[in-house]
């Protein structure tokens, strides 16, 4: 009779495994997508998306189901509402990105545990900066089956901002010249025309000036760190601060500061610092918006 | 040695007034280099006369706080280098290795967690507390009944309290999520000194510098031995006390203004006593304008060796510091 | 010589240990964010769990619960040598500041190179092994005196100060970085698990499968260094090499284990002490059931660390430090 129970025990056991759930839910066809790191087969009706950094407004303006996305865009002003009920995920927190069954990952390049994350579910992963803001709304478009409407949305806020140019250049002057700066921490950092917080859509888009100070420093590089002793130097007619909450601001109370020309004259716009740096739909419409009240009703 | 008291007199005010000329050019020179440089004569309005262009004006509201600053805290972290390491008896002393800054790093832990609202001034108030816990945390259980506050017994104090002062900050600042929070404050460095900060700070220093010096004599005696102290009829117990509590007071605020700034209070007073010998008397004086002038040196430093990047001046402290310590400690068995 | 008696005892410890090792692994093996009960670890270990089973308990699980075991095996065993040599009860790779010396050396590797996930993930160790190693040559030189040799009591408080100066450094380079290269030097500070994957264990088993004989081999030396100078001297044991080879292999080891997993203390200190509580003093004895005290200790302190709090919990060196510190200062105290 022992001798029985092992081997019935056994196949009892095969049995109940049998009838649980099997292989991953592939839930329906993929295609082959041209990632940067070759071709990965994604679902043709993406249904569970997680974005683990970045592009998480992208694909949300897509209307692809977002369940689970990065803390920045959760912190992020403009998604907090969109995002409340979607859950945390992390590319540390491998369990959990698990649990939540996507079907697709979109990633960074520079994210941890890459293999991992790629035998959970096919993941696409996207450099910072490596394309210019409108074709990686494109590209990511093409890898959630949506090239059309990513290109549609491209072409209407390209020629939006095309004529909001034509508009703020007729108050504000042919000549006259934009700088953004951000507040992080104790640092101060001023944009050339690539580095999101909106520089990409007032200087390549609506082609606003730029001071010649900032164009020496930040443009190739991108950004230029300032000590708040220079600030006065790169500061042309209009400026845009970038703040974030905890920032330290308190240069802004010095007469160095209240000395700048356009601060004297009310030229300043302060918008968040939580969320400006992303490129999506939802975050330039909104900077759009900002920055047509903000140019169009300063004196 | 000299045996005649008077040349050593003599020695040390020629010492002293070379120490102060040393601090002045410092002054001078953290003004007038930096992100961009300031001619002299800028300065010298800036400091003397009420005139206002766009360079005076730099100088008036951000180098100058901020130099002021370093001037302070420098003097003040060095005091009480000194004290800690006359009183303890262990020239490996410093109140960075005492569980000041993990104090001040749980606290604002804390603050951040429960009480976020609190603003600048009550976290630096938090930071101070925290500050003063750590510290009494090391020095109390780095006591031992039989012979006071070992070499041995202190820094191992100091480390797990260090350790585990930082690990519990830790732990409340993932579970409540303010981890980042805590460490840019903790990092932070002298950027962005206000003058309002200096109010409080610069008359807080001050007072604690001269209870300092009130209890310099005693001071001595106690670095040379507790029993003679006693013995010559020195009420220890209260004299530690109020030194404690002066440490507490210099290195806490210190910390609440600059963050984690280690290494000043172990070397400027091995700096000091090498110039003016061991009478506490001489070397607090003498420690706080050598604090003074490595700090606004090392500000200097911080700001021009990388134009226009900051590096972070407690950085280039830690660079020289870290060879310092270990040739002290190397050498320093004969004094402890 | 050691009495009958006694090597019973520590054969029951030994086994106890590893069945009590095995069961905390179950457990472990058990608990987390992704649903595995326990009902399914057999399925999913026989090859019948689903994809997201399998994955979980093979890639995220297992290799976690091996590297944290060996891990706490190298710190206690490091833990145990240094205790020895030093004649000092207090000593732990992490307060004598070889995990500082690591530390720094992954801070300054990380500041410079750029992130590359694959190439760097795998230089790390060698990296914190050399600084590591650096730390502690210093520390040693430090603590060195021509006339008297290596006095145990200076190169413990060399070693205490110049953990936390380097700890310091450490806070300071991180203030200096990019926030995404600062948080890994903040995870790493508080001994975060981060190397979990098999590769890493495999880079860590060659060190630990040579040191381990290695030092046990000596471990009656152990006994003779920790009576004293003038014992040892009279005993005929050449106190300056031996010392010298046991110190390295604590560093090697300790250095091995933080490399995967981040700054870990207090490990190294406790093992070994409670080993000693239960099987008495003699090294031969002590040091295996510290080697195995060590690994269950960490994978304790890891497993109700990852599983407390969103998202990646607390480390298991921050869990290791809340009940480490306090037991160490309540050392301290009752000296």
């Amino acid at each position: 009779m022992r001798k029985l129970l092992f081997p019935a025990l056994l196949i009892l056991a095969l049995v109940v495994t049998a009838c649980g759930g099997n292989q991953k839910s592939s839930g329906g066809e993929t295609f082959t997508y041209e990632s940067e790191t070759g071709p990965v087969d994604v679902p043709k009706n993406p249904r569970r998306v997680v974005s683990l950094s970045g592009f998480t407004g992208n694909l949300m303006h897509l209307g692809v189901p977002v369940v689970g996305a990065d803390i920045w865009s959760k912190n992020a002003a403009q998604f907090a509402e969109k995002l409340k009920d979607v859950e945390e995920a992390s590319e540390e927190n491998l369990e959990k990105l698990i649990e939540l069954d996507p079907d697709l990952i979109i990633a960074l390049s520079t994210a941890k545990n890459l293999d991992k994350i790629g035998e959970i579910a096919p993941t696409v992963t996207y450099t910072w900066g490596a394309l210019d803001i409108f074709n990686m709304h494109i590209e990511i478009g093409k890898a959630v089956n949506k090239e059309k409407e990513a290109r549609e949305w491209v072409d209407n806020f390209r020629k939006r901002l095309e004529e909001a140019g034509a508009k703020i250049k007729a108050k504000i002057g042919e000549n006259a010249t934009v700088t953004v700066i951000e507040v992080y921490d104790k640092a101060i950092y001023v944009f050339g025309d690539n580095w999101a917080r909106g520089t990409e859509i007032l200087y390549q888009e609506m082609k606003l000036g730029m001071p010649e100070k900032v164009k020496e420093n930040a443009l190739e590089s991108g950004y230029y760190t300032l000590s708040p002793e220079v600030l006065p130097e790169f500061v042309g007619d209009y400026l845009i601060i970038s703040k974030y909450a905890n920032a330290d601001t308190s240069f802004q109370d010095t007469e160095t500061y209240k000395n700048i020309p356009a601060v004297k004259n009310g030229r300043v716009l302060e918008m968040t610092g939580e969320g400006a740096s992303f490129s999506d739909p939802f975050t330039l419409e909104m900077q759009l918006d900002l920055f047509e009240e903000f140019f169009l009703n300063s004196p | 040695m000299k045996l005649t008291g008077r040349p050593r007199r003599a020695a040390f005010g020629w010492t002293m007034a070379a120490g102060l000329a040393v601090m002045a050019v410092m002054f001078a020179v953290s003004l007038v280099f930096g992100a961009k440089d300031v001619p002299l004569r800028d300065v010298w309005l800036a400091l003397f006369s009420g005139e206002t262009n766009e360079q005076i004006l730099v100088i008036r509201e951000i180098r100058l706080p901020r130099e002021i600053a370093a001037m302070v805290v420098g003097a003040a972290l060095a005091a009480a280098g000194a004290i800690m390491q006359g009183m303890t008896r262990n020239p490996l002393a410093d109140p960075g290795l005492l569980g000041i800054t993990a104090g001040a790093n749980l606290a604002l832990a804390v603050g951040f967690a429960f009480f976020p609202a609190l603003g600048y001034f009550g976290m630096t108030v938090a930071g101070w507390i925290g500050a003063a816990l750590g510290m009494l945390l090391v020095l109390g259980l780095g006591a031992s009944r039989r012979d006071g506050w070992s070499p041995l017994r202190l820094v191992l104090a100091g480390a797990a309290v260090t350790f585990f002062l930082y690990a519990l900050a830790e732990a409340i600042g993932i579970a409540f999520k303010v981890m980042k929070d805590v460490s840019m404050w903790t990092a932070g460095g002298i950027m962005g000194t206000t003058w309002r900060q200096l109010a409080v700070v610069v008359p807080v220093v001050a007072a604690g510098l001269t209870v300092a010096f009130l209890y310099a004599r005693q001071l001595t005696v106690l670095s040379l031995s507790e029993e003679v102290a006693a013995g010559l009829g020195q009420r220890t117990v209260l004299v530690k006390a109020a030194l404690s509590a002066v440490v507490i007071l210099l290195a806490g605020v210190s910390v609440a203004l600059v963050g984690s700034m280690a290494f000043i209070g172990l070397m400027v007073p091995h700096i000091a006593r090498a110039l003016v010998g061991t009478d506490y008397r001489r070397v607090l004086p003498m420690a706080a304008v050598a604090g003074a002038s490595l700090l606004l040196l090392a500000d200097t430093l911080a700001r021009t060796i990388s134009k226009p990047y900051e590096t972070p001046t407690a950085a280039i402290i830690a660079v020289l510091g870290i060879p310092f310590f270990l040739i002290i400690a190397r050498r320093g068995g004969q004094r402890s | 010589m050691i009495p009958k008696a006694l090597v019973r005892k520590q054969r029951l410890w030994l086994f106890g240990l590893l069945g009590l090792i095995a069961a905390t692994a179950v457990i472990s093996m058990g608990l987390g964010y992704a649903s595995l009960s326990f009902d399914r670890l057999i399925p999913t270990f026989l090859g019948q769990g689903t994809f997201k089973e399998e994955f979980v308990l093979f890639s995220i699980r297992l290799p976690r619960i091996a590297i944290t075991l060996l891990a706490g095996m190298a710190l206690a065993l490091s833990g145990a040598i240094l205790q020895g040599v030093s004649r000092n009860e207090l000593a732990d790779p992490g307060i004598i500041g070889i995990n500082a010396g690591a530390g720094v050396a992954v801070t300054l590797y990380y500041l410079f190179f750029p992130i590359d996930a694959g190439l760097f993930l795998y230089l790390v160790p060698a990296i914190a092994f050399a600084g590591a190693l650096a730390a502690a040559i210093l520390i040693y030189l430090a603590a060195f005196r021509r006339g008297s040799g290596l006095h145990p009591l200076r190169l413990v408080l060399i070693g205490a100060g110049s953990s936390i100066a380097l700890n310091g450094l450490m806070i300071v380079l991180i203030s200096a970085a990019e926030p995404q290269k600062a948080d890994f030097i903040s995870k790493w500070r508080a001994g975060s698990v981060w190397g979990a994957d098999w590769p890493f264990i495999l880079a860590l088993l060659p060190w630990l499968i040579v040191l381990v004989p290695f030092v046990l081999y000596r471990a009656h030396r152990l006994n003779v260094l920790e009576l004293g100078e003038s014992e040892a001297i009279g005993i005929g044991v050449p106190i300056t090499r031996e010392r010298a080879a046991l110190l390295l292999a604590a560093v090697a080891l300790a250095a091995a284990a933080v490399s995967m997993t981040g700054s870990i203390a207090f490990v190294g200190l406790m093992a070994p002490h409670i080993a000693k509580r239960l099987v008495g003093p003699r090294h031969q004895l002590s040091l295996p059931i510290s080697v195995l005290v060590g690994g269950w200790l960490l994978l304790v302190a890891d497993t109700i660390g990852r599983n407390v709090a969103e998202p990646e919990g607390i480390a298991a060196g921050t869990m290791a430090a809340l009940i480490g510190a306090p037991y160490f200062l309540y050392l301290l105290i009752r000296r």
